[in-house]
């Protein structure tokens, strides 16, 4: 099993994130089988102080021209396409073969602007921006074939051009994707191997001990090879969403390991007979219910609309059970076999317990014990306002969100949007004839929106209306088949659009639409669709989506717990100081003008998941102690407590210390996952020796005894 | 105007099939590239132009007197795939058969022997624009290897001539 990791894949995601039981998306399936994609659309910007100058112009034509060569390539489109008349009536291509010199250029290209507005999206009026569109037979399919093309174009740009100071970056969707791929794998190995480093080292320092952290290390490593491969063998991809996932398998696999083996130790220490069955049994039902209430929290993303989200929570669930049931069997294991040939006299050392009584959190547990009422009054309070800030907190989605702003890609995007011309573009499907129809229709679209903001067929065959078949012929195939549906019966009208974010296109959708319906010259018009449209309309489903799964988690994981503890009004009650890390994350979130996007739900609702399992581990220990006394008491909740603090401290700083590398990250979204994640987990830990003890100890004053009676 | 851009290409592939031991010379595999301008019709401006070609022996029949060119030429308008398939005749003459990738027209080319030059020529009358033209296409070969290929359209009712394509090519090694 280990052996698939090796069979990883590595995707953007963006083809399966939006794939749903949604009307928009059956109307995006349809149209996307009806049309080929504009998709496999390369843009090249190149920039300079004046491009009427003819060394400078002449550069990039021979860019375009060689561009040509390359495989994959089918057509470019560039202000070297578009035809001139003169004012003296001479018709030449805007760049002439005898190139004029700079003013006259200059001079030209101002005229021709002017008599085509649509040259403005292609040249800027200042000369200093010119967009080359390379339009592809199709995208290489795999990131390295990908990455080759795109090398190709920017070392044809690179040598072309900047020898004369003309500078050329790549951008568009294929680029903006390939980018992300390439960084997913590079964050991949680096999160993995930073977990695995900071989990060595806190092992090895919290234990004390080199050898027990060995042992821990190689046991989470184990975990970890054996959950990714169970991974792959469900059919999980590595994407933006899923990527920090096996990372956070393996600080969850240091944990549980750390939680063993402390344990172990203490059994050995206080010289108990068969100390790894004894630690195995004291520790496994709380481990098996945290690595429970960890794959619920997963699973419940199962309930996601979107297909991406789905998946997640589908592998994650398994990946977690696999991974603790790997950790319950490699530790006690490599115990027995040192135990075998009476090697474990080193396990036990002054220097590792005296450590471990370093993280007692003594402190925080006194405030508990002192001012129960209080701290219990300060949590509900907290919890009730974080809970009605965190209900305001916003949806937020870019299909930008996987990169920063200021990477190329990214940073070209937003040039050309505000240096040329809006890239986002919203699809309507009209039928092609009557062409007197088609033409009615675009001519509105465009007194409505901007004859340069609207494209579609009309644009080319408007000279010769009544034969567009023949002028279609005459186009490259890839783009006329972009223009008409496979039966040559529709064709697509394209209405530019700046984007933003989803949430500002669904507001210009919600806007337009109507405009468009009151417009009897649209009435063949169908609506609007597109990947834009897919993504602006569904995100927005997909996010809320969150809540519910949110809910789901909380639920199970409450009734969990109760069933587990026989009781449940505590089972319910303990689920407040499980939900508040969350609530007041949340509420950190709004104050910092943050939405709720796919990477901060899934970390939201995964955190939680994780967080519940420090509760889990102190109500463990009410258990093991309520098998003598059966009726929860303050002293026993805070004894609970004040025994399993180290190793909350240690599994808590496990966790933050293992995610810290989400923050150097070159992917926001993971950097959004790893400090919600780390601010869920330090909130938990406070929440866990605060919140919860003194919670449990105003339940002891105001619950009759009969209520307080847990276990069997 | 795109299709005579592409018969034009596609009758200097035909060019560049030296009659014997040129001929023989263009069976082995070899990469051109060729710079220069191009014109889609007689009144058109011009455009620069570049080519790349590939010469192979054909796989079945005689290798020595028959050979495919497959080659992709551009412009900053556009590019075109297109597919050469040339043959020796025993008469010392030549026949091609071009087919372009884009709606699988085929034409049909003839081709002979000068001293010092090759002209290739298509048997058939062009029609652009209501005018009918006659293809010539000349090769010549320089010392080094290269050559230098033109194509011009005779106007038959007017007898004006017009090169639309001229460019010279470098074997790549």
């Amino acid at each position: 099993m280990a052996i698939s990791v090796t069979r990883l894949a590595f995707n953007d995601g963006l083809s399966t994130a939006f794939e749903s039981d949604t009307e928009t998306f059956r109307a995006f399936q349809n149209f996307s089988e009806r049309f080929n994609s504009d998709g496999a659309e390369i843009l090249v910007l190149f920039h300079t102080d004046d491009f009427a100058h003819p060394q400078k112009n002449t550069a990039v034509e021979t860019f375009i021209t060689e561009a040509q060569f390359i495989e994959n390539v089918s057509a470019v489109l560039s202000p070297f396409s578009f035809q001139y008349t003169s004012p003296e009536g001479v018709e030449d291509f805007l760049f002439p073969y005898q190139r004029p010199a700079q003013s006259e250029m200059a001079q030209r290209l101002s005229h021709a602007q002017a008599q085509n507005p649509r040259l403005g999206t292609l040249i800027s009026p200042d000369r200093q921006h010119l967009l080359v569109v390379i339009s592809l037979t199709s995208y290489p399919e795999t990131g390295p074939d990908q990455q080759v093309l795109l090398a190709q174009l920017n070392e044809l740009a690179t040598a072309s051009t900047a020898d004369l100071g003309i500078n050329a970056a790549l951008s568009g969707y294929p680029v903006l994707r390939t980018e992300t791929v390439r960084l997913l794998f590079q964050e991949f190995i680096w999160l993995n191997v930073f977990g695995a480093v900071m989990g060595l080292t806190l092992a090895v320092l919290t234990l004390g001990n080199l050898g027990l952290g060995i042992i821990t290390t190689l046991s989470s490593g184990l975990a970890l090879l054996w959950a990714a491969g169970a991974m792959v063998f469900l059919g999980f991809q590595i994407n933006v969403i899923t990527v920090a996932l096996p990372a956070l398998i393996l600080i969850l696999s240091f944990a549980e390991a750390i939680h063993l083996v402390l344990e172990i130790r203490q059994q050995i220490a206080d010289g108990r007979a068969n100390p790894i069955h004894r630690a195995v049994r004291r520790i496994f039902p709380a481990a098996g219910l945290a690595a429970i209430t960890t794959g619920i929290a997963l699973g419940s993303l199962m309930l996601s609309p979107s297909a991406l989200i789905y998946q997640l929570g589908f592998a994650g669930l398994f990946a977690t059970l696999i991974s603790t049931i790997t950790i319950f069997t490699i530790v006690p294991l490599v115990f027995l076999t040192l135990g075998y040939f009476n090697r474990l006299s080193w396990v036990n050392t002054d220097a590792g317990l005296r450590m471990q009584r370093r993280f007692g959190l003594g402190g925080l547990i006194k405030i508990a014990q002192v001012a129960p009422v209080k701290t219990c009054a300060s949590g509900l309070v907290i919890f009730a306002t974080s809970l009605c800030i965190y209900a305001q907190l916003p949806y937020s989605y870019s299909l930008y969100e996987g990169l920063k702003p200021n990477a190329e890609p990214v940073a070209t995007l937003r040039t050309i949007e505000t240096q040329l011309s809006p890239i986002g573009t919203i699809k309507f499907e009209h039928p092609i004839e009557p062409i007197d129809q088609l033409k009615q229709a675009t001519i509105a679209l465009r007194g409505e929106f901007g004859a340069q903001n609207i494209l579609g067929l009309y644009d080319v065959i408007e000279d010769d209306p009544l034969n567009w078949r023949q002028t279609l012929a005459a186009l490259p195939l890839p783009l006329s088949q972009q223009l008409i549906s496979h039966d040559a019966t529709s064709t697509v009208i394209t209405l530019v659009h700046p984007y933003q974010n989803s949430g500002a296109t669904a507001a210009y959708l919600g806007e337009i639409t109507p405009r468009i319906a009151s417009m009897p010259q649209l009435a063949a018009l169908g609506p609007p669709t597109g990947a834009l449209v897919l993504s602006s309309l569904t995100s927005r489903e997909m996010l809320s989506a969150f809540a519910r799964c949110f809910l789901f988690a909380v639920l199970i994981s409450g009734v969990l717990i109760s069933w587990w503890l026989r009781n449940a009004i505590i089972g319910i009650c303990v689920m407040i100081p499980n939900v508040l890390p969350i609530t007041v994350v949340g509420s950190v979130m709004v104050f910092l003008d943050y939405g709720l996007s796919f990477s901060s739900g899934v970390a939201l609702t995964i955190a939680f998941g994780i967080a519940i399992d420090d509760t889990v581990h102190v109500l463990n220990r009410l258990r093991i102690q309520a098998k003598e006394t059966p009726h929860m008491a303050p002293h026993m909740i805070l004894n609970a407590v004040r025994q399993t603090a180290p190793a909350l401290m240690i599994s808590s700083l496990i966790l933050v210390m293992g995610l810290l590398g989400n923050f150097v990250s070159e992917m926001p979204p993971l950097a959004i996952f790893g400090g919600l994640s780390i601010g869920v987990f330090i909130m938990a830990l406070l929440s866990d020796v605060l919140f919860l003890p003194a919670l449990l100890i105003c339940l002891t004053q105001i619950l009759p005894a009969k209520f307080l009676r847990i276990g069997k | 105007m795109i299709s005579l851009f592409r018969l034009s290409i596609g009758a200097f592939l035909c060019a560049t099939v030296p009659a014997t031991a040129n001929f023989l010379a263009m069976t082995d595999s070899q990469k051109w590239r060729g710079v220069g301008y191009a014109q889609q019709k007689p009144t058109a401006p011009k455009q620069r132009a570049q080519c790349r070609l590939t010469s192979t022996p054909t796989a079945t029949g005689n290798p020595q007197n028959s050979f495919t060119i497959i080659g992709r030429c551009s412009t900053p308008a556009g590019a075109s795939r297109l597919t050469l398939m040339a043959k020796q005749h025993s008469n010392g003459r030549l026949s091609a058969t071009l087919t372009t990738r884009v709606n699988n027209t085929v034409h049909e080319l003839s081709g002979e022997e000068h001293p010092d030059r090759l002209v290739f020529y298509s048997p058939d009358h062009i029609q652009l624009d209501g005018l009918a033209y006659r293809m010539e296409l000349l090769l010549i070969w320089r010392s080094n290897g290269s050559f230098h290929l033109s194509q011009t359209l005779f106007a038959t009712e007017s007898d004006t001539k017009h090169t639309i394509l001229e460019m010279e090519f470098q074997a790549i090694p």
